[in-house]
């Protein structure tokens, strides 16, 4: 259940024995922007890189080391029109250790020296630390160019969103990244401290009692916070946006995206999962099988869908000259789901297939607590696995059909390997 | 069956061997829905020379076979082994590393018909010349996207380097040359000599009510079908410099890349076999580089703070049958600037700052509560302990393991291991004419 700490802080326990260790994460969340998504990503890195009690990486890595190997993890991400800005401990559960019976209160006053009492001087965050993580951010930004799949990845991802909130990786605007200070960044950093709604969300063997002594150690004051639907949607284009590039790789990367009008666990979302896991969410999609293993045309040919954005992406990696066999071959089977040219055994596995990934997920922690936030945001959310097992299992063919046909192509960007060799 | 437990942890561990010489390992996880199946075969890309069973000679195949075998035994004349084990919702997967070749399902509900899946298309080959013709289409380009990512070439040029003829040094894919070269005979002929039961073992985790049932189950399926009876294996290797004086030191490529990259790897000269030793020396290797290298290392953190490496700094021990080489590297200003800085903490390494008792304490403490953690996993559990370490010793050994190593044993192993002879460097730079 979510408890109200005070006003918009929140903390939610999951208590289960199932796992060997406890996850502890706290969120800070507000409305999505340009420039809180780089600023957050940039945070991410300040505040895990020192803080007041741990002024380098070698004391955190002490105080880690001493907590047995505890793992922490701070990043900020979007979903879809929220900007969540999360940090995750992971401890052993004090149960199967020999002498640190109080290792749930040290974690969470970890968090708390983290995210409240950052590395600061003068009214800015310690420049010489601010600095290094900047340029560690920048050339972490320059090298995900360097990585192609993740670079096509991007790029289609401009070329359909026309919102610059919406355009930025979760990881910021590097044009952006390079005017921020260290007096600037530690001003946004107050206000989000004060202002966002935070939510905690603790799994595991939870001691309730010692948990709540030690929430002294995360005082967030009360805030009042208004936040948007999670949901966003792109307004559809008159027509098809492209993009090509050229660049001197041995693989092409075809990246497509389809407008989707269905959400997380809104009207049709269990028709829509099936679609796309046919289409090409699963190893057993048409994608995989007639791009990849029966035409031989690609390394990879796959589907995902952003529910909360109401958009699925296709990704491929192929010979620069199959580019229009792929495009066709990839629409001829969105087309046969359209009209129905399915197997009905593989329509009946897909489903399975799904039922499977679902049940699966419910042995991660992690995974766990996210179905927690998001229940928060998408009351909705199906945590059960009987009840999801019944929804997947109703969805019928005409349902699927139906949900191929609302995909609507609106853009396709398309990097152009020159073979090395020829150039 | 053998019973292994742990109390304190409330972990278990069944094993027993079928009649034909197939080693079954059972691990119960209660509170779990998913259960995960491993069958591997003590056979890699490495194991391109050997007796072929019933023949007297050695035979040299083509680079890539064991990965080719591998992707080619889920395709059978009347059925797709990935699309049987979909018919139960499950997905399946395998891989093929230097000495091992594993094929495994995840599934969340039945699991006998799913294990029957897995024991007939590993154990039933079957091979055609038109699907092994197209399956060359499929792995050349597995093997041309590899040939993108600088990260992959940086690693297999140090090895290059550190292996001038072992096997190891080639790409596990084979190249687009080698693989041309593979027929369905001499899959079958691979197939014979390293799949039979006694070279393999099965591990089953998670989801299990009675493990007495699951080997009933395995007995049934194996009952039905003949096997030939168990020969030994027999590998051969090329020679190498025992002293490692034929160690390629250094070489250094373009690729258009934004910003350079640089490894360094060190060969063991010592063979540590696949057993207790081994297993012992890879956790010694471990706490040492983590003391040197790792999140706490004030030396690193220097090379950090002055701008010499970055996040993308890390490490690894590789120790399998046959080999075993460190690598230590990531992405650089100045390749040669983090190069040599590597270098430089391994020939001082028992010298350092950070080679104290506190530390080693800290970071035994940190690798006891990895090793707890990953009993969270069922794939890391499966997958870490069916490897031939774990043949003798059991998963519950290796927390005494790790409390009983010594900042002496790490010394010894310092000197024994880090020595300038046995290293070599690569350093990846961006192509100049992209910038200009």
């Amino acid at each position: 259940m979510n408890q109200k700490i005070t006003d918009g802080v929140y903390l939610n326990i999951l208590q289960t024995n199932q796992f060997k260790t406890i996850r502890l994460t706290v969120q800070l969340i507000a409305p999505v922007t340009a420039d809180g998504m780089t600023r957050r990503s940039l945070l991410a890195s300040v505040l895990g890189a020192s803080s007041q009690a741990y002024r380098d990486q070698v004391a955190m890595a002490n105080e880690l080391q001493a907590m047995y190997g505890a793992g922490f993890n701070i990043n900020a991400h979007r979903q879809g029109n929220l900007a969540i800005f999360s940090i995750a401990m992971r401890i052993v559960s004090p149960q199967y250790l020999r002498d640190t019976a109080d290792l749930q209160e040290q974690a969470i006053a970890f968090i708390g020296q983290l995210l409240l009492h950052p590395d600061v001087i003068g009214g800015q965050f310690n420049p010489v630390v601010f600095n290094r993580e900047k340029d560690n951010l920048v050339r972490y930004i320059e090298s995900v160019a360097d990585d192609k799949q993740s670079y096509a990845a991007v790029e289609l991802r401009k070329l359909y969103f026309k919102d610059e909130p919406q355009q930025i990786p979760n990881y910021g605007d590097v044009t952006d990244l390079a005017t921020i200070t260290p007096a600037e960044l530690y001003t946004y950093y107050q206000a989000m401290i004060a202002n966002d709604r935070v939510q905690m969300t603790f799994v595991g063997n939870i001691d309730e009692a010692k948990t709540s002594a030690a929430l002294a150690q995360l005082p967030f004051a009360p805030r009042n916070v208004e936040l948007p639907t999670v949901f966003y949607q792109q307004a559809l284009y008159p027509k098809v946006q492209t993009k090509t590039e050229v660049q001197p790789v041995q693989q092409s990367k075809l990246n497509m995206a389809y407008q989707m009008p269905a959400y997380f666990y809104q009207a049709d979302y269990y028709a829509t999962m099936v679609m796309n896991a046919l289409f090409g969410g699963t190893p057993l999609s048409l994608l995989f099988t007639n791009v990849r293993e029966k035409a031989s045309l690609a390394y990879y040919a796959s589907s995902a869908i952003d529910a909360f954005r109401g958009v699925i992406t296709v990704q491929t990696g192929i010979e620069s000259q199959q580019k229009d066999r792929v495009l066709a071959i990839i629409e001829a089977q969105r087309q046969r789901i359209i009209t129905g040219d399915f197997e009905q055994a593989v329509f009946e596995q897909t489903k399975l297939a799904l039922i499977n990934q679902f049940k699966s997920s419910l042995d991660s922690a992690a995974y766990l607590g996210q179905q927690q936030f998001n229940r928060l945001f998408v009351p909705e959310t199906e945590i059960d696995a009987a009840n999801f097992t019944q929804a997947v299992l109703a969805v019928s063919k005409q349902a699927v059909q139906k949900q191929a046909a609302k995909m609507q192509l609106q853009a396709v960007y398309f990097l152009k390997g020159v073979d090395t060799d020829e150039a | 069956m053998k019973l292994r437990q742990n109390l304190r942890l409330g972990e278990t561990l069944y094993e027993t061997k079928l009649a034909n010489g197939l080693t079954v390992k059972v691990y119960p996880k209660s509170g779990y829905h998913k259960t995960y199946a491993i069958l591997t075969t003590n056979y890699g890309a490495i194991d391109k020379t050997f007796i072929p069973v019933g023949a007297t000679d050695y035979v040299t195949v083509p680079d890539g076979i064991a990965h080719f075998l591998e992707h080619k035994l889920f395709e059978k004349k009347d059925y797709d082994a990935f699309e049987k084990f979909g018919r139960y919702g499950a997905s399946s997967n395998a891989f093929t590393s230097f000495t091992r070749t594993s094929y495994l399902f995840s599934t969340t509900s039945h699991l006998r018909e799913n294990l029957d899946i897995l024991l007939d298309f590993v154990q039933e080959p079957y091979f055609s010349t038109e699907t092994v013709e197209k399956e060359k289409g499929i792995i050349g380009q597995e093997i041309q996207m590899y040939n993108d990512e600088p990260d992959w070439r940086l690693f297999y040029t140090v090895i290059g380097n550190l292996y001038p003829s072992h096997p190891v040094r080639t790409d596990i894919a084979g190249t687009v040359d080698s693989i041309a070269q593979i027929t369905p005979e001499a899959l079958y002929q691979a197939h014979a000599t390293f799949y039979q039961p006694s070279n393999m073992n099965l591990f089953i985790v998670g989801q299990i009510d009675d493990p007495d049932e699951v080997v009933d189950w395995l007995n049934a399926n194996q009952a039905a079908k003949t096997f030939a009876q168990p020969t030994e294996i027999v590998r051969s290797l090329p020679e190498e410099a025992e002293d490692g004086h034929d160690i390629i030191p250094y070489r250094s490529l373009e690729m258009p890349i934004t910003r350079s990259k640089s490894m360094v790897g060190i060969k063991g000269l010592t063979d540590y076999g696949t057993g207790q030793l081994a297993l012992e020396t890879k956790l010694k290797m471990n706490l040492l580089l983590e003391l040197l290298f790792g999140d706490s290392s004030t030396q690193v953190q220097n090379l950090y703070n002055e701008g010499t490496l970055d996040d993308s700094f890390g490490y690894e021990f590789a120790i399998q049958r046959s080999f075993n080489f460190v690598t230590l590297g990531g992405d650089a200003d100045n390749a040669q600037a983090l190069s040599d800085a590597i270098i430089n903490i391994l020939e001082h390494a028992t010298e350092s700052p950070d080679f104290s008792e506190d530390n080693l304490a800290l970071v035994k403490k940190a690798a006891i509560g990895e090793y707890l953690q990953a009993f969270n996993s069922l794939e890391a559990i499966a997958n870490q302990y069916s490897d031939e370490f774990f043949t003798e010793i059991s998963p519950f050994d290796v927390l005494g393991l790790i409390e009983q190593v010594t900042l002496d044993d790490l010394q010894q192993m310092a000197t024994e291991y880090f020595k300038i002879e046995t290293m070599t460097v690569c350093h990846i730079l961006p192509e100049e004419a992209n910038h200009a």
